[in-house]
């Protein structure tokens, strides 16, 4: 039986474009010290902020392709710096111990699995077995292609 | 089944959620009501704890604690609870709100598919309220991003079980039962002398001492971790201060506005003093905001010295430390506490 998956997977951080109008509430007090407050987008620097917090994502997942094309680590290494996770983080989300998920970096060890840990692997990123496994195809071919660099 | 609830936004997630709960029974509530009630300032920085590997520095106090002490100050009979298994917090929260109480939820926002991609982050002291059920949709406002949303049973699952640090662990609360008349004034107070116990423990990484804490790890960083690094680290500082849910500064424009509220409630016109004084304070926050984020540019040295930015976080942690000594000895001269 094939259920949907939710759609709660959040894939942008490879292509991250930040919007700048997503609006917040901000209080002022006046010389009185009556408050008020009204919806603002920006609070000055909010640019720099966010362009940095994400630039670090996109540095991290550069990093991250270049270890798994050049065969140092396993594509979880990429999944994970792609869902903004570390080690253990990752390792919740999975259901494993840490060190089993650590060992799994490991391209050697990571193409021995057995398909139910892939299929944990590939439910944790909510992507297929197959997707999980022809990573590596799909990052080489982007990269060729220019990639998003 | 759909509540009439008429959601309000806010800037800080936990208080808009809150004041959305008791808007409900009809108790009249706004956000800075609810945030100084509450007692939701605070400062911390936690160099043990990380946050994609930089340091956490909270301007908050700890997820929950805000709709808690609300509801005791007030006198509202509440209940707020984790639960281990999913299914169980599921059937729960079908069952609270077939009885008619909306229901505050926590939950991470990594996987809220209505949320702002830019926000999206393992952050899990995310607030909402749901509101509404039908078959497998719930019915959620929440206080942040605009709109009506819909979220599916799944969907729900997964952010009410997301993981991480202060996973919320399926939390829900609601209020159980309000009582016939309530007093606002002595919340009020309760909620002021809180906040300035809360920030004048003697435990060096929080309060007015965890600013000064703060400010001598920060003159340290670009020795320590180069100017990269210390950048980054100076952009998380800023972000959370600036963008993550805090209506600006920190949540100091906000409990200046709160103090304005308790001059109206109390009928004292020196809490509007403090309340400009606190604008102060928070304008010196916002300063420090724009001239560190002037060092965030990527690939560029910084521009301002880490050792300015020191001194100006020393003269605001002197400030907030003036701000709750004024308000400390005003509470004991006046109302005795």
């Amino acid at each position: 039986m094939t259920e949907e998956k939710p759609k709660t997977n959040f894939a942008e951080s490879e292509n991250m474009e930040i919007p700048m109008d997503f609006e917040l509430y901000h209080y002022t007090i006046d010389k009185e010290g009556n408050w008020s407050r009204k919806m603002v987008s920006n609070w000055g620097q909010k640019e720099i902020i966010q362009t940095q917090a994400w630039g670090i994502v996109q540095e991290r997942l550069n990093e991250a392709r270049d270890r798994v094309l050049s065969g140092k680590t396993s594509p979880i290494d990429y999944l994970m710096v792609k869902s903004v996770m570390d080690l253990k983080l990752c390792a919740e989300f999975v259901g494993l111990p840490k060190w089993k998920v650590k060992k799994h970096l490991k391209p050697s060890v990571f193409n021995k699995l057995d398909r139910s840990v892939h299929q944990k692997y590939a439910d944790a990123f909510e992507i297929t077995v197959e997707e999980l496994l022809n990573l590596e195809e799909k990052l080489k071919e982007k990269s060729q292609s220019g990639g998003n660099t | 089944m759909k509540l009439d609830l008429n959601p309000q936004l806010s800037a800080h997630c936990e208080s808009g959620a809150t004041t959305n709960l008791l808007n409900y029974y009809k108790i009249e509530m706004n956000e800075p009501l609810a945030f100084g009630i509450g007692a939701g300032l605070y400062f911390g920085h936690l160099p043990f704890l990380k946050m994609n590997y930089i340091p956490v520095t909270t301007y908050r106090a700890s997820p929950g604690l805000v709709f808690k002490r609300t509801c005791k100050h007030l006198g509202i009979e509440y209940f707020r609870g984790k639960f281990k298994d999913p299914e169980k917090a599921m059937d729960e929260l079908d069952r609270v709100i077939e009885s008619g109480n909306p229901v505050g939820l926590q939950v991470g926002v990594y996987n809220l598919p209505f949320f702002p991609a830019e926000y999206r982050m393992h952050y899990n002291m995310h607030n909402m309220v749901v509101y509404g059920h039908e078959g497998d949709n719930y019915h959620v406002a929440d206080s942040v991003v605009a709109g009506e949303h819909i979220l599916t049973r799944k969907e729900m699952k997964i952010v009410r079980y997301a993981k991480g640090a202060f996973a919320p662990g399926g939390t829900m609360y609601y209020v159980k039962s309000i009582p016939d008349n309530f007093d606002y004034g002595p919340a009020v107070l309760k909620g002021l002398k809180k906040v300035v116990q809360e920030n004048n423990v003697p435990f060096w990484m929080v309060g007015v001492k965890g600013i000064r804490f703060l400010s001598g790890k920060l003159r340290k960083w670009p020795h320590k971790l180069g100017d990269k690094m210390a950048s980054r680290y100076l952009g998380q500082l800023i972000l959370m201060q600036e963008e993550v849910g805090t209506g600006g500064c920190g949540y100091r424009y906000i409990f200046g506005a709160f103090l304005r509220e308790a001059a109206r409630v109390m009928q004292d016109e020196k809490f509007t003093e403090l309340a400009i004084y606190t604008a102060d304070v928070a304008a010196k926050w916002r300063e420090f905001s724009y001239q560190g984020a002037r060092n965030c540019k990527e690939r560029s040295g910084p521009e301002v010295t880490y050792d300015y930015l020191a001194d100006l976080l020393l003269e605001i942690a002197d400030m907030e430390e003036k701000m709750f000594r004024d308000i400390k000895l005003h509470l004991k001269a006046k109302y005795n506490m």
